[in-house]
């Protein structure tokens, strides 16, 4: 299981796109854990589509967990994710997509 | 120190956290303040005079602020642990810029707090309390804090 407890906040933040995304994948990752470089390059996929969400609702005024500016939050979501990823020995999977989504 | 302090680009930036790593950096969006947050209200991302809750251990009545090595306002210290933070601004912030905020590690901080490393993250530093301390001081210490530090206005775009 994928709990981050550094910030728990991002344990939400991850569930309420994990649903207004419709993404059921990411849910079962969660659920039993990344177990493979798959798994993670389509965890650290689903973070930078969160994070371009999560531009599009402060943008629009979408109002998520209180607030329709979550940005300050990214700080936190990188933290925990980086943490993870190194923790799961996936960290060069994570560079390698962030590079790529910052392309 | 002035040497230091008349850089001009992201690179420069860069190169000296690379090889310093005695600074400590992180990234703002233009027009928040650097050390400080707006108010939240309610859930485990609520803040109190500006300060998260999730950042510091706090007494149960929340006017006095505890110390503990694994918490504290977050830094980085290197261009790896920075560059994620960062980028994941500049992927959101079309429309606004990114300034990257960065002080000298000890020189800076006023007493009763103190960057501490996060063990289980390399190139992460806590900005922990040392001692007890009533949250109103917690907060003047962090705008003492915001007004030594130096900014990088932009950031530059440049990352990897």
């Amino acid at each position: 299981m994928v709990k981050f407890e550094r910030y728990p906040h991002v344990n939400d933040i991850i569930n309420h796109y994990i649903s207004s995304l419709e993404r059921s994948d990411i849910k079962d990752i969660i659920k039993d854990g990344i177990k493979d470089k798959d798994q993670a390059e389509i965890f650290s996929r689903f973070i930078w589509d969160m994070v371009e969400a999560i531009n599009e609702d402060e943008e629009n005024n979408v109002i998520v967990m209180g607030s329709s500016d979550n940005t300050e939050m990214l700080p936190d979501i990188s933290y925990e994710v980086t943490k993870l990823m190194k923790s799961k020995g996936f960290y060069s999977v994570w560079e390698s997509v962030s590079k790529d989504e910052m392309k | 120190m002035s040497e230091l302090l008349q850089l001009k680009c992201l690179s420069d930036v860069k190169k000296l956290i690379s090889d310093i790593q005695t600074y400590r950096a992180r990234p703002v969006i233009r027009g928040k303040h650097p050390t400080l947050y707006p108010e939240r209200l309610e859930g485990k991302y609520r803040t109190i005079k500006g300060v998260r809750i999730c950042d510091y251990q706090f007494s149960a009545d929340e006017k006095w602020v505890l110390p503990n090595s694994r918490m504290g306002l977050s830094f980085s210290s290197t261009w790896d642990n920075l560059q994620f933070v960062y980028s994941m601004f500049k992927k959101r912030s079309k429309k606004k810029p990114v300034d990257i905020y960065w002080v000298l590690s000890e020189a800076d901080i006023p007493p009763g707090l103190k960057f501490i490393a996060d063990k289980e993250n390399s190139g992460h530093y806590f900005l922990a309390v040392t001692e007890n301390m009533h949250i109103d001081q917690l907060v003047r210490k962090l705008e003492m804090v915001a007004h030594r530090m130096s900014v990088m206005k932009g950031g530059g775009n440049v990352l990897w």
